[in-house]
């Protein structure tokens, strides 16, 4: 059975190439900027790679990312308030939320990591 | 467009009616072809390219959203059609139509659930429970269903294999069902189509989860456990991306000469004459195709001179109540997760009339990977989540309760203004929810918040919907002797027609409580039994 981690998985989801909008720039450090937002930065900035692959194939936070960066101008200034999260605040931060629970960090923290699938206790 | 090709049998569709019913036929000897619009899903589908839960990509996809209903969850899955390709355009709003285009539709993301009707709930029918029984359980053999024998008459009872043991989440709700002692309420070991049993290639892994794919195959499905039987034979061919278009009759007369459908492929319509025409496509679809065949003869449709096509659309209404259990709390897993649902809950409520109903669910009990629990937590501070989280994490259970459906005037399918993206006209629905399923589906609250506070449940997230989500659509083609009430007889054939015949839930007239699904795969097992005698007597008297 598949155990693999997320953080190793660097597949691109399917439909990833026409559902996400493109984030202009780079993607990567404005999700770190957006990670640094987050009370859960410490587990999540290792993830940065994998956290903004998977947001720029997801529709919703793809665009969302692209948004803040244009009110940001994050292009120039390379700095990102929590103001600039502006309507899409909430679900930015729900995105990173998600991630934390759903991380191998918190799963182990459980009992229920590695998952992969069989979980046949009897 | 290609010389028309022949075949005794032509099956529109592979889900729960069309896989058992092409197993059936083929197996015979009869020439036989499925038609599927989608295509076949690769082995491995739901071990790499969408496994369940947070395995990949911490189970995030395209579509995911953020907040969103943790009710809604089962709804969003990719491989769930949209309107450019689906039988209706799925406007926002209104009833959503859920299908799957791909070999097994829906049975991709089958939960399993298979139960029988009672002899109350085949009042309305041209034949009584007794005639099918002996269909469902020629089914449960051939796909392998686990479960116990309880005696209770309004759940028969059928062949089983062992069920997966219950869970101290599964024995509170036990506990808090008996507890009513109402002499009507039962808790009792989920029917399901799982191969529980050890040591094979499909036995169940306990996912805790089945309604996502399973990543073993073992959940049933026609490409996993039947296909593989008919493959092979020489009278047996699988078509896929093979959209069917509309019905060709034969001449003015009563006997449909074919399908016209388009190889996805390629582009091309091609027509494929058959002998018997079958549709299996599904309760929204088949009427779609029936509409789409107009002529001169019946410019209302095919099978529809009584303008009873489309008409009588129901599905399940339900509530599903979400809860953590405080007797769970702080505690650690150490039992087989299972497949999530492992208990069948059945009860009664009333109507404000004094008036009983009948109401079946499951209660559902999960490792709860993909944060869910997030919307009812929203409110505390991190570090409070983070603790709550890691207590709460092994004690939450949501019970889903469905009740009968109820066919209305207004209620149905009807030919639609959009046309698909292979330029194929589209249908729409009407549907109002009736005043009885509020009603009912209030009594279902009540039950279902009084069980879960004998179990010790926390705080409540209750949801309900009569809008689609029940996925058990029905009525649309339904079975009569009469045809001014009916689209088909007792032998599932078209009034109008003497080889075109309907085999999935648009057939079931009156839909009650019970998932419908084991009882459709019951149906094609009889009409297979039917066009195999048929085609037997044929050849006999020729």
């Amino acid at each position: 059975m598949n155990q693999m981690s997320p953080a190793l998985v660097q597949q691109t989801p399917g439909g990833a190439d026409t559902a996400g909008t493109a984030i202009p720039g780079d993607g990567e450090r404005l999700v770190a900027a957006l990670i640094a937002l987050s009370p859960y930065r410490a587990v999540l900035m290792p993830m940065l790679a994998d956290i903004t692959r998977i947001g720029r194939a997801n529709r919703q936070i793809g665009a969302a990312l692209a948004a803040v960066e244009l009110r940001a101008d994050f292009a120039h200034t390379g700095r990102l308030r929590r103001a600039d999260l502006g309507p899409e605040r909430t679900a930015l931060l729900g995105f990173l939320e998600y991630i934390r629970f759903a991380s191998p960090d918190f799963l182990r923290s459980v009992g229920e990591w590695p998952v992969g699938g069989k979980r046949d206790r009897s | 467009m290609t010389a028309a090709e022949f075949c005794d049998v032509v099956v529109v569709g592979t889900g729960a009616g069309g896989g058992i019913l092409a197993h059936k036929l083929a197996k015979s000897g009869l020439r036989t072809i499925s038609l599927e619009h989608g295509a076949m899903l690769p082995e491995d589908h739901f071990r790499t390219t969408i496994p369940p839960g947070v395995t990949r990509d911490f189970g995030i996809d395209p579509s995911t959203t953020w907040p969103s209903d943790p009710h809604d969850s089962l709804f969003v899955h990719p491989l769930f059609a949209d309107g450019r390709t689906g039988s209706t355009a799925r406007p926002k709003g209104g009833f959503r139509h859920f299908q799957v285009l791909a070999v097994n539709g829906l049975q991709n993301l089958w939960n399993g659930v298979s139960v029988r009707f009672s002899e109350e709930d085949f009042r309305s029918w041209p034949f009584s429970y007794a005639d099918l029984a002996p269909h469902y359980g020629a089914v449960e053999r051939l796909i392998a269903v686990c479960g116990t024998k309880e005696g209770l008459p309004n759940l028969p009872d059928g062949d089983y294999l062992p069920p997966k043991p219950l869970r101290p989440a599964d024995r509170l709700i036990v506990d808090a069902v008996n507890a009513l002692k109402d002499g009507h309420s039962h808790a009792i070991p989920n029917r399901k189509a799982i191969n529980t049993k050890a040591g094979t290639p499909t036995s169940c892994i306990s996912t805790g989860m089945c309604t996502s794919g399973c990543p073993v195959g073992a959940v049933y499905k026609f490409s996993t456990r039947l296909l593989p039987q008919i493959a092979d034979l020489p009278n047996y061919e699988l078509r896929t991306q093979a959209k069917v278009v509309r019905l060709l009759r034969d001449g003015d007369s009563r006997r449909i000469a074919g399908v016209e459908y388009i190889d996805l492929a390629t582009g091309e319509r091609r027509h494929l004459r058959a002998g018997t025409v079958v549709l299996a496509a599904g309760a929204v679809e088949t009427p779609r195709i029936l509409f789409n065949s107009a002529d001169e003869v019946d410019p209302s449709g095919l099978g529809n001179r009584h303008e009873r096509v489309g008409a009588g659309l129901q599905d399940n209404p339900k509530v599903v109540l979400s809860t953590s259990l405080l007797k769970l709390w702080g505690k650690r897993r150490d039992y087989d997760l299972g497949y999530g649902d492992l208990l069948i809950l059945l009860s009664q409520g009333r109507l404000p009339d004094g008036a009983p109903f009948p109401f079946i669910g499951h209660a559902v009990h999960s490792a709860p990977d993909v944060p869910h629990y997030l919307t009812g937590m929203r409110h505390f501070p991190p570090f409070l989540k983070e603790r709550l989280a890691r207590t709460m994490f092994h004690s939450y259970v949501t019970l889903g309760l469905f009740c009968q459906g109820e066919a209305t005037p207004g209620n149905r399918v009807r030919p639609g203004r959009s046309v698909d993206a292979y330029g194929v006209p589209q249908v729409e629905v009407d549907f109002t929810i009736p005043a009885a399923s509020h009603q009912m589906m209030d009594a279902m609250t009540v039950w279902g918040r009084r069980v879960l506070r004998r179990a010790s449940a926390t705080m409540i997230y209750a949801s309900r919907d009569n809008s689609g989500t029940g996925i058990h659509y029905a009525g649309t083609t339904a079975i009569s002797e009469d045809p001014r009430r009916g689209v088909v007889d007792a032998d599932l054939k078209c009034h109008d027609f003497d080889n075109l015949y309907v085999c999935d839930g648009g057939v079931i007239p009156e839909l009650p409580d019970k998932h419908l699904t084991l009882t459709i795969m019951a149906l094609a097992d009889r009409l297979g039994g039917h066009l195999v005698e048929t085609a037997r007597q044929q050849a006999v008297a020729a």
